[in-house]
């Protein structure tokens, strides 16, 4: 595969909205490249970067030599096309009329990875015989992956299901080929059509099932979003035929206990560091079992703030103060594998009874049962997840009884149903521009709350809006600058937005002393001027029971 | 000369010449204004008395009905209290003007909209030698080269024609003072038929009283809708495109013509299926080549990236300033992403600030 033919893959991607088209457009060209190229290409596909080797600052300042124009002059055409590939790709003279034909491998490697390690002066003679040769796509194709930027926008389950096409095996098989990672060789990409040797895959978790989302308005996070109640309702059928379970607010993970036993994240990376007592506690458990769960952290009888969770994630070594506090929990709600064979096409029902066997012979206080919800109606059901909060979770989980475990396939038989977002209204004091169809325009906002006669920032956000309600706050933005730092733009406070988010827990590092998780815009209060936004307490007191005391801003 | 009162100041109405006693383009009513073209944001209503250019008079007629305009041939110098005015092809849209005003021997002229590149549709561009040059800096980035325009009409057209072998109208989204004109000029008898947005018929019309050859156009009405299903090219304005008003037009292409077009996340926030780099404004090797050719001591850039552009020529010695002017302010023709605006107040401030001590 040439890199014309991959800017023109690329581009034909981004031009289509029809999955069939993409899947077909990308069978295709897997199918036509060479095993090098294909494999690079799938790498790309499965949503891998490689890290930015050249500093922003000096790509813009060779290219700005290279355009006769100023460094400066470089960085406010950076702020209006908002993506730095497409800027200095646009900005680059005498670029070939059509690229020579180089294949998309030779591109990375000797264009791209081949950065890595160079000294400035190579680095800068590798760039510049690459824009001899590139047309404009091409160049601005090399530019992305350069900066570290690609991503080719493509559902992971097309992805998989093409390159499973062209290569003539199921896509299920090689969605559990993939599951521990691929690494892009002509080699990888030739072992992808046998079997694995089971040795090989011991540390390998299966794809994960899904959840859709129930009732929440979040257009962005949620595409398959449908509410439970109400005229555009989804039927769901008899509360029977539903496994219904708390929504637990930790790490999704997969145990393995097979000839290795590690705790496997829905990422390529294992969690054993941050849980060491659930990976000794799975060494119990027969040998040739997978189970799928959650891990968090537990104190007496209800999970641990997230942000306990948080300083968990981020341990890189044994700290052995740091677990006795609280202790970590596996909460198991499903069975993979048992006795070394994979039941993942039995129903729920049935993995569920197996699960529950096992379980009986665990350390209770480390690797528990997810319980089971049971609720007579959906009423009662929804009544349970609105209080969700008041038992530290985040709402329900509803998965199907009669369904096997549909590992990175489609959503329909597990779903989501969380606890009604908490919302405020926060005013835009700073923003900077977005990325994708948001370039150059200010959109990624810094909202703040009222606090003793000033505002304080609270969270960022940029999903939500509507793209002419984007435009329209730009213009409204663009026309109140009061300061810049860097892309930043400090603004006058004016516009005031409605933002949902999950919870609010203390923050050392935010100045308000608070900080909310997943922050979503849900609409433009344009009735609301500043002064009515809302105020610091009303965050606070939003705060978890046991997070509330000593959540001071910051002076 | 250095204590004398500017030829041209910024008053809260717009650009305003006190010793004409006139205004340029104002965005108040004033009394006397000189428009450089019919764009709503140039040529705002309300104003006593309009002096245009006679090749534009047509279309400023069908843009501000019953308004008193007073036309001027290109070229002609008119004294206006003590100064001399005269107006200049500037290439934009038929019978936008260069406004060219002199007084003592000192020569300033306001740019209006203008662009180098050929367009069978109105008089070229003329270089006017002045002191003191207001040019408009709507594309003032160096990411906007345009492509060679010929090149972008052949792959309009091959659009087109993909769109009927599809059995799809191709909808065009332009705007309807001067795009959409230079667009149908493109057009060939075998790209036929071409149906146009009712806000467009007037000015098209106004075009061919004037003697522009256009191919003959029909109205995008329902009948010929369904007379034309599948096989017509569309002309509409970019807000019927976004409305409730396309729906007739199904299945159907969308394609826009615009400068902005280059920038991928302006093709994708509009939504269309093809972009085309079309541009009546000058891009940024026709801003440096126009601003040098009037051999100005110094230049005063608005609307648009004035900054950036002030700052590149600043860098390259010339004296250069930025104004903040309406225009620009909800055109249909600058339809891109907003821009920053230039530090300082709209109105009230001198063109050339950094002026020596009077």
């Amino acid at each position: 595969m040439s890199v014309a033919e991959f800017a023109t893959l690329v581009r034909g991607l981004a031009a289509t909205a029809s999955s069939s088209q993409r899947a077909s457009l990308l069978e295709a060209h897997l199918r036509a490249a060479d095993d090098l190229s294909a494999a690079w290409a799938f790498w790309f596909l499965l949503g891998h970067r490689i890290p930015r080797t050249v500093p922003v600052r000096l790509l813009r300042e060779w290219v700005a030599e290279r355009a006769e124009v100023s460094p400066e002059l470089v960085a406010s055409c950076h702020d209006h096309v908002g993506d730095l590939a497409e800027t200095l790709s646009l900005l680059l003279p005498d670029l070939p009329e059509e690229s020579s034909d180089v294949a998309l491998a030779e591109l990375v490697e000797a264009g791209v990875s081949g950065l890595a390690g160079s000294s400035r002066e190579q680095q800068q003679r590798i760039l510049a015989s690459w824009w001899q040769r590139l047309d404009r796509d091409g160049a601005f194709l090399h530019l992305k992956l350069v900066t570290g930027g690609f991503r080719i926008g493509v559902a992971r389950g097309i992805a998989l299901r093409s390159a499973a096409a062209a290569i003539g095996v199921e896509a299920s098989v090689l969605e559990d080929r993939v599951c521990g990672g691929f690494t892009p060789t002509a080699a990888a990409w030739r072992a992808l059509r046998e079997p694995p040797n089971p040795d090989e895959v011991a540390a390998q978790p299966r794809p994960f099932q899904l959840a859709g989302g129930l009732g929440i308005a979040d257009p962005d996070l949620e595409p398959a979003d449908a509410p439970l109640f109400g005229p555009d309702a989804i039927d769901l059928g008899s509360i029977d035929e539903w496994l219904i379970e708390p929504k637990w607010d930790g790490v999704r993970a997969q145990l393995l206990r097979r000839r290795e036993t590690r705790l496997a994240s829905r990422g390529e990376g294992y969690l054993d560091r941050s849980f060491p007592e659930i990976v000794d506690a799975a060494r119990g458990l027969p040998l040739g079992c997978v189970l799928d769960g959650e891990a968090l952290l537990w104190s007496e009888d209800r999970p641990a703030p997230f942000t306990a969770l948080q300083r968990r994630l981020g341990v890189r070594r044994h700290q052995p103060g740091l677990f006795d506090a609280v202790h970590a929990v596996f909460f198991a709600f499903d069975l993979l594998e048992i006795d070394g064979s994979d039941v993942r096409n039995a129903p729920l029902s049935e993995r569920r009874s197996r699960l529950e066997t096992l379980l009986a012979s665990a350390r209770p206080d480390v690797i528990r049962l997810s319980p089971r919800l049971r609720f007579d109606t959906w009423e009662a059901a929804d009544a349970a997840r609105r209080s969700a909060r008041d038992r530290g979770v985040e709402g329900l989980m509803l998965k199907r009884l009669d369904r096997p475990y549909e590992g990175g396939r489609g959503r329909g038989s597990w779903w989501k149903w969380k606890a009604d977002p908490r919302t405020i209204d926060a005013v835009v004091v700073q923003a900077q521009s977005g990325h994708g169809r948001r370039a150059g325009l200010l959109s990624d906002y810094t909202l703040a709350v009222r606090h003793q006669g000033a505002l304080v920032p609270v969270a960022k956000a940029y999903s939500g809006l509507s793209d002419a309600e984007i435009v329209a706050i730009d213009r409204i933005l663009k026309g109140s600058v009061v300061d810049r730092r860097g892309p930043l733009r400090v603004v006058e406070p004016q516009v005031v937005l409605e933002i949902a988010f999950d919870r609010v827990q203390r923050s050392a590092r935010h100045r308000s002393g608070v900080a909310v998780r997943f922050p979503r815009i849900l609409r433009w209060r344009r009735d609301k001027t500043p002064e009515e936004a809302d105020c610091l307490e009303s965050l606070r007191s939003m705060l978890e029971p046991d997070e509330s005391g000593g959540a001071v801003p910051r002076s | 000369m250095a204590s004398r009162r500017p030829t041209l100041e910024l008053s809260p109405a717009g650009l305003w010449c006190p010793f004409g006693e006139f205004h340029i383009d104002p965005w108040s009513p004033v009394p006397q204004a000189i428009v450089t073209h019919a764009h709503a944001d140039h040529a705002r209503p309300g104003m006593g008395n309009y002096l245009v250019a006679a090749e534009g008079e047509w279309v400023a007629k069908a843009r501000l009905p019953g308004a008193s305009i007073q036309p001027l041939p290109y070229g002609e110098r008119i004294r206006l209290g003590d100064v001399e005015v005269s107006l200049h092809p500037a290439g934009h849209v038929l019978g936008s003007a260069q406004i060219r005003v002199e007084h003592r021997g000192e020569v300033w002229v306001v740019s209006g909209d203008y662009k180098l590149a050929a367009d069978p549709t109105c008089r070229a561009f003329e270089a006017i030698r002045c002191h003191r040059f207001i040019s408009e800096s709507t594309f003032g980035l160096p990411i906007y080269r345009w492509p060679n325009p010929q090149d972008e009409m052949a792959r309009l057209r091959a659009w087109r024609r993909r769109c009927r072998d599809e059995g799809r109208f191709a909808v065009l989204s332009t705007y309807a003072l001067g795009k959409a004109q230079r667009i149908l000029a493109a057009m060939e008898s075998e790209d036929l038929p071409i149906l146009v947005h009712g806000a467009l018929e007037p000015l098209i019309a106004a075009y061919r009283a004037h003697g522009v050859a256009l191919p003959p156009t029909l109205p995008a009405d329902r009948a010929n809708a369904t007379a034309h299903r599948g096989r017509a090219l569309v002309l509409a304005p970019p807000s019927a495109v976004g409305g409730a008003w396309i729906r007739r037009f199904t299945p159907a292409s969308i394609g826009v013509a615009s400068g902005w077009m280059l920038v991928r996340g302006m093709r994708r926030r509009r939504g269309c299926d093809e972009g085309f780099v079309v541009s009546d404004h000058a891009d940024w090797p026709d801003l440096l080549t126009a601003i040098a050719a009037t051999e100005c001591e110094a230049v005063a850039l608005t609307h648009g990236f004035a900054a950036p552009l002030a700052a590149h020529l600043r860098s390259k010695g010339l004296r250069a300033t930025t104004v903040r002017t309406r225009f620009g302010d909800e055109s249909e023709d600058h339809d891109g992403p907003g821009v920053e605006a230039a530090v300082g107040s709209v109105g009230g401030d001198e063109l050339f600030p950094s002026e020596g001590p009077a």
